[in-house]
């Protein structure tokens, strides 16, 4: 050292490098921190990629019961539209059955009626069919 | 009830091209004086060699960490590493500086101010970046 004042220079230029130089190394320390090792970074991957597929699997599963639940709505509506067709045939061969019986006697009466056509509209029974 | 907005805070950019010019300045001179190119002689006059060689290494890192910084993509991160750089840079260029007028003079006016300039320039972007982090925080 060749004078007082380079000492003094070296002795602060050195104080402040170290100052800066260990906020750098904080910084690198922190930015290695958060990314973690190859290993550490291919392990979360996997186990969120684990997670994800699990979580599809689930999905797929609630979608499986829903379909289901859906096709079971599905026929029962199909079985209700078949017992209302049977309904109306009836009714209808009903009405040409007593349009018949009018049609022969002109002097029929709704008692005589009631008489050769004794059955009313179907009443159903639990599977829908006309009694 | 208080309705104004809440303050805007405008983080000054990190790719100015005065700073970034002298960072990789800075990087140029300390892998050239590592890999054998001809040190000044005030400073090899001045600095024992283990001095001049810790000097040119502190060159070489903060310009990488300050280049580094500037392009990085984390703000946050970005600017405290900056301002480590800063800081390191200071001080290896207030010891050049003090080194070229003792040992020099006036001989060494133009070195010695762009220098002690580049030093101050320096400082104050730390001050910055320290006001833009505790508004960021």
């Amino acid at each position: 050292m060749t004078n007082g004042w380079v000492a003094l220079a070296t002795i602060v230029g050195g104080i402040i490098a170290s100052a800066g130089g260990g906020e750098i190394i904080k910084a690198a320390l922190r930015k290695l921190r958060q990314r973690g090792t190859p290993v550490e970074r291919v392990r979360t991957l996997t186990e969120s990629t684990l997670e994800w597929a699990e979580s599809l699997k689930s999905e797929a599963a609630a979608a499986r019961k829903d379909a289901r639940a859906a096709r079971a709505e599905t026929a029962q509506v199909r079985r209700e539209v078949a017992t209302i067709r049977v309904d109306l045939e009836y009714l209808e061969s009903l009405v040409s059955r007593i349009t018949q019986l009018i049609h022969h006697e002109p002097g029929m009466t709704i008692e005589r009626l009631r008489l050769l056509v004794p059955e009313g509209p179907p009443r159903r029974r639990q599977g829908g069919r006309p009694s | 009830m208080d309705d104004r907005p809440p303050p805007l805070l405008v983080v000054s950019g990190r790719r100015r091209p005065h700073e970034v010019m002298l960072l990789a300045v800075s990087v140029f001179l300390g892998l050239s004086y590592l890999a054998g190119a001809p040190r000044p002689g005030s400073v090899n006059a001045a600095l024992p060699t283990a001095v001049v060689y810790g000097w040119a290494i502190a060159l070489l890192a903060t310009g990488a960490a300050g280049l580094w910084a500037c392009f990085s993509r984390d703000t946050e991160e970005g600017l405290e590493l900056e301002r480590g750089a800063m800081v390191a840079q200071t001080g290896a260029l207030i010891l050049y500086a003090t080194i070229a007028v003792t040992s020099v003079g006036f001989a060494a006016l133009i070195s010695a101010t762009v220098v002690t300039g580049w030093a101050i320039a320096n400082a104050v972007r730390a001050v910055q970046i320290t006001r833009d982090l505790r508004g960021l925080r």
